[in-house]
């Protein structure tokens, strides 16, 4: 199975998005499709032995829409000096078409640039120079572009001749929105010009406005296009009504003209040339600020990217190299000046400094870096100068995996939204259906045609969808890469949906409440034991043990500079301990359970027992050859943020719980220390889900918070699963939501930000269903049979635009999110 | 686009210049209606070739005088011809009258000067329409009503573009307003309806109006 998404082309509502999504859905070999119209995406999952992009292409195609070609690789340009004439420009493409993995060349001999398209993985920049070079000519600078800066530029291309298109539009439509306001409301005292007085010069009035709506409907003859198309095929959209509406109105004004030429000059009372060009303008305003405002929403992306430098310097045999970020390679010895970007994932090899990571994990705090720590490219580095040894590049770096999981989160739809789908789906048909009915209801009831052409024209372009099917996706998107900003990486819609419902939070105790470091504080020994020589037994044992506990062990013999050996045997028993042959001799080192399961006499640590694990401390019982040695307690510090964390969650309703597979006196010290009340000891790994179960059998929607590789099928079984970033890859895979900031404040803020979202979310909805609801009835005359006023279609036309305008403004808003504290 | 909007304002350009003639449809509407009317009803204009001016009445009291020759008529191109004692009945102060107005012995007139014209005319049609030849304002067409109009200074004439459909296929109009200023209560004058109608902007004025049904 695939799963990919692809970009869509000629969607312009959630109609449109719902005929696509039927059409992909219906290819043989697709298991499920889903459009999101803010993200102009089709995310597909199918079986790749069945079915290809070609034939999804196909189907969504024979719907009326595009589907583009994912781009393969990417795509750079090479400037070239040395070409002085054609045979140069040949010489230079074969020289490149030779190359694997290189294709789509094209040699400018004016511009003495080339451009080809080429797999990273198959070829690299430097062998494309290399052979540039073999071929004779010298190559200069080069200028890339993968899938996503193409994505960019059309994108932004577009908007440009949309811009163009409206300002012809507004050129030609506003002196007819003058003419039709001077001659309809003469009470105004707007002058027009003796030559096109309606009632002397009523032809060369008709002319004029003819001539001028022309041009405006050729500007907005996309939904001419698009929406006769959908209509031949069955499926009419936004652009439908809009087609139809408007190019009545023109019609109209076209015959009403005859008439006056033929001696009817009654007919210069009726022209409707405003209607159509007006309302054409205002729905091509719409669109335009509706695409101004999608590129924004997906600034939080673009502001990712922009994280990523260009290039890198790497030092290859003693020399300082700068290269560009494809050349650079894992193992590479990248240098990092102080104040400059972080180039690829890394460990620091050499130097010390503080490293800025808040872009990526929303952490204010610059992080102190030395030997041996772990940095992210993007990140900014502080005062100090690094060397830093390349362990991820390109799509591996965490950077892309973030920037891929917020576009993939973006989308994705949220269950909200699939039901502002479902309507769209019926409504353009409705409307068309009221349009006819409250025409031919005014014509029974005597009206002229006028007055019927009015009532038909109104509700058809009053009646538009869109602002229905954008009232989601924008507030997603904006919701979702302001999450990115702050450091929350949620991974879809419905991950968001679920997030604001939620009404209990259970923390994983280790990792998550606590730093997950856990230092050894006491040994205490029995029966005459050795204290150096039992640590260093224990220490030996635990070396195979990836156990937070066991580590504190070891360091702490390490520390002590305790000779330690090879065990030769090792089991670890799951949520108990471990059982190992060091010298000779059988160590159990582990939780009291183990010692119980063991048949251990423990009673000797009674009383240490008690007392340290009063104090919060985690034990570690150490027996040798079957006889209880020693007692070891580590502890393990709380976050200093975790208390106010808490805190803010209980106030925000939210019932707090602590799970963790600690004794229950160690356990409640911990969950007093940060006002926990509700504690879930002694958990073994395996049963984590069921405690998360057992709380949502009793109704409660659970966000679980855990970072290591046992939280995830509790992650998994939970409402919303969330991951500590700083955690480990399964959890992050198993979760819905994503904490790059390794403090608990996350919770809280991805809590908060769900909530903020899908408020906006019902804000949006709100405004979209009003504008439809109060307006179609207003439209069809509802309101004027009852002696209320009646809506022309200039009016319908603003109101459709505002709706589509207000919708995607009040999603904007989210970008303003900030977390009172 | 930009090309296409270039073309466009050019194109309407060169229509609007190039065509104005043909676009006046209320000037060759109006033209042809009057003379549809006067060719129905020959007996509406008194033939005195030795008369300078084309005279057209329904009822023998109430005249329509055109010059023959605008360039010969000084500044009394046209005139509305009716008897004077109704007016004076109603209050009208003969010695204030102003230019525009004239009285003589028992026939008022009101008078309109429209210049030298275009020449001598033979056909009533053709010299009524010098007026707006001189001034396009002066013709005027009247929806509500469905009639054509020439304006005069304190007055006008009015003619049904389709006599076959309307009640009042000419009719005589006189400023109201003015007279009231003059002295004569505009409401009682003999022979004459006041009646208040809406201009352009929506204003009320009041006229007094001589209507006639030409239909057999």
């Amino acid at each position: 199975m695939k799963e990919t998404s692809y970009s869509v082309t000629g969607m312009t509502c959630s109609a449109c998005a719902a005929h696509v999504q039927r059409a992909a859905a219906a290819v043989p070999g697709v298991e499920s499709a889903e459009v999101n119209l803010a993200a102009e995406k089709l995310a597909v999952r199918f079986d790749e032995r069945l079915v290809g992009f070609d034939a999804l292409q196909r189907a969504v195609e024979d719907a009326g829409y595009g589907l583009v070609a994912p781009m393969e690789g990417k795509r750079a340009e090479l400037g070239i000096e040395g070409m002085t004439c054609a045979s140069c420009q040949s010489a230079v493409e074969r020289a490149l078409k030779k190359l694997e993995g290189v294709k789509d060349v094209s040699v400018n001999l004016a511009t003495n640039r080339a451009s080809f398209a080429y797999d990273p993985a198959k070829v690299k920049l430097s062998e494309i120079r290399e052979a540039v070079v073999k071929a004779g000519y010298t190559p200069l600078e080069l200028k890339g572009e993968d899938a996503r800066d193409a994505e960019r530029e059309k994108r932004e291309a577009a908007l440009r001749a949309m811009r163009g298109k409206l300002v012809a539009a507004v050129v030609f439509a506003a002196p007819i929105l003058y003419i039709a306001m001077a001659h309809m409301f003469p009470v105004l005292g707007l002058p027009l010009p003796g030559f096109i007085d309606p009632h002397r010069y009523p032809l060369a009035f008709a002319l004029l406005q003819l001539l001028l709506t022309a041009p405006v409907l050729v500007a907005g003859g996309r939904f001419f296009r698009v929406g006769f198309r959908t209509l031949l095929k069955g499926a009419p959209n936004m652009d439908t009504l809009v087609a139809i509406g408007t190019g009545s109105a023109f019609l109209y004004g076209v015959y009403a003209t005859a008439r006056i030429a033929l001696g009817d000059f009654g007919f210069a009372q009726h022209l409707y040339f405003e209607s159509a060009a007006v309302v054409v303008t205002l729905v091509m305003l719409g669109k335009y600020l509706e695409a101004g405002s999608k590129n924004k929403t997906s600034e939080a992306i673009k502001k990712l990217m922009n994280l990523r430098p260009k290039t890198a310097t790497i030092i290859k045999d003693g020399v300082e190299l700068e290269v560009a970020l494809d050349e650079v390679a894992v193992g590479d010895v990248a240098l990092v000046r102080p104040g400059s970007s972080i180039p690829v994932d890394g460990v620091v090899a050499e130097g010390a400094s503080s490293v800025d990571e808040s872009m990526l994990t929303g952490e204010s705090l610059p992080v102190e870096k030395q030997p041996g720590s772990a940095v992210t490219g993007g990140s900014i580095n502080g005062e100090g100068l690094l060397r830093v040894m390349v362990t991820e590049i390109g799509e591996d770096t965490a950077l892309s995996k973030i920037i891929r999981l917020v576009e993939e989160a973006q989308g994705k739809k949220a269950p909200i939204a699939k039901l502002a789908d479902v309507i769209s789906g019926y409504f353009v048909p409705a409307v068309l259906g009221v349009a006819f009915l409250s025409a031919a209801a005014w014509a029974v009831a005597g009206r002229d045609f006028d007055f019927v052409l009015n009532i038909f024209v109104t509700v058809l372009v009053i009646a538009c969808p869109c602002a229905l099917g954008l009232a989601t996706p924008t507030a997603i998107m904006v919701g979702t890469g302001k999450g990115a900003e702050l450091g929350v990486l949620i991974k879809g819609g419905e991950a968001l949906e679920t997030t604001h419902r939620v009404d209990a939070v259970v923390l994983d105790k280790t990792g998550t409440v606590t730093q997950g470091k856990p230092e050894l504080t006491d040994v205490r020994v029995y029966r005459g034991a050795d204290e150096a020589q039992t640590l260093a037994l224990c220490a030996s044992a635990e070396r195979g043990s990836e156990h937070p506990i066991a580590r504190a062990v070891v360091e702490a013999a390490n520390g002590r500079s305790l000779p330690l050996v090879q065990p030769e045997s090792f089991r670890a028993a799951a949520g108990r301990g471990i059982d190992a042959k060091v010298g000779g001799r059988r160590v159990l080192a582990g939780n009291f359970k183990l010692m119980e399961e063991n048949g251990i006499d423990v009673s000797a640590s009674g009383e240490d027992a008690k007392t340290l694990s009063g104090a919060g401390k985690t034990l570690m019982y150490v027996a040798v050859d079957g006889a209880l040695a020693a007692l070891l307690a580590a502890a393990d510090a709380v976050k200093p943020t975790s208390k106010h964390a808490v805190q803010k969650l209980r106030e925000m309703g939210l019932e707090v719980y602590m799970l963790t597979g600690d004794n229950a006196a160690t356990a409640k010290a911990v969950a007093d220390s940060v006002g926990i009340s509700n504690v879930l000891c002694e958990v073994l790994p395996d049963g984590k889900a069921a405690e998360i179960e057992r709380l949502q059998k009793r109704g409660r929607r659970v966000a679980m918070v855990g970072d290591g590789i046992n939280d995830a099928p509790a992650l998994v079984q939970a409402d919303v699963g969330m991951a500590i970033g700083t955690g480990t890859d399964v959890a992050v895979e198993s979760a819905d939501v994503v904490l790059m900031r390794g403090d608990l404040a996350a919770v809280y803020m991805a809590v908060a930000l769900s909530r903020a979202t899908i408020r906006n979310i019902r804000q949006n909805l709100f405004w979209a269903f009003l504008y439809n609801v109060v307006g179609i009835p207003f439209a069809a005359g509802l309101f004027y049979a009852f002696g209320g006023p009646l809506l022309t279609p200039v009016f319908a036309g603003a109101a459709m635009a505002l709706s589509s305008v207000s919708v995607v403004t009040n999603a904007l808003r989210l970008r303003r999110f900030r977390l009172k504290d | 686009m930009k090309r296409l909007s270039i073309s466009f304002l050019s194109l309407l350009a060169a229509a609007l210049l190039a065509g104005c003639a043909a676009l006046d449809v209320v000037a060759s509407y109006g033209r042809a209606s009057l003379g549809e009317l006067l060719a129905a009803h020959p007996a509406l204009l008194v033939r005195d070739e030795t008369d300078p001016y084309m005279r057209l009445s329904a009822d023998g009291e109430t005249y329509l005088l055109v010059s023959r020759d605008f360039g010969a008529s000084g500044d009394e191109d046209i005139l509305i011809q009716t008897p004077l004692q109704p007016f004076l009945d109603a209050g009208l102060d003969e010695s204030k009258l102003p230019e525009g107005y004239r009285a003589d012995g028992a026939l008022f007139f009101v008078c309109a000067d429209y210049g030298v014209g275009t020449g001598a005319r033979a056909d009533f049609a053709d010299a009524l329409f010098e007026a707006p030849a001189y001034d396009p304002g002066l013709l005027t067409y009247h929806g509500a009503l469905d009639h054509f109009g020439v304006a005069l200074s304190h007055g006008k004439f009015e003619w049904a573009k389709d006599e076959a459909k309307n009640d009042k296929d000419i009719v005589f109009v006189l400023d109201a307003a003015r007279l009231r200023g003059l002295g004569a209560d505009a409401a009682n004058v003999a022979g004459w309806t006041l009646v208040t109608m809406q201009d352009e902007k929506g204003g009320d004025f009041d006229v007094l109006i001589k209507a006639y049904d030409l239909a057999p």
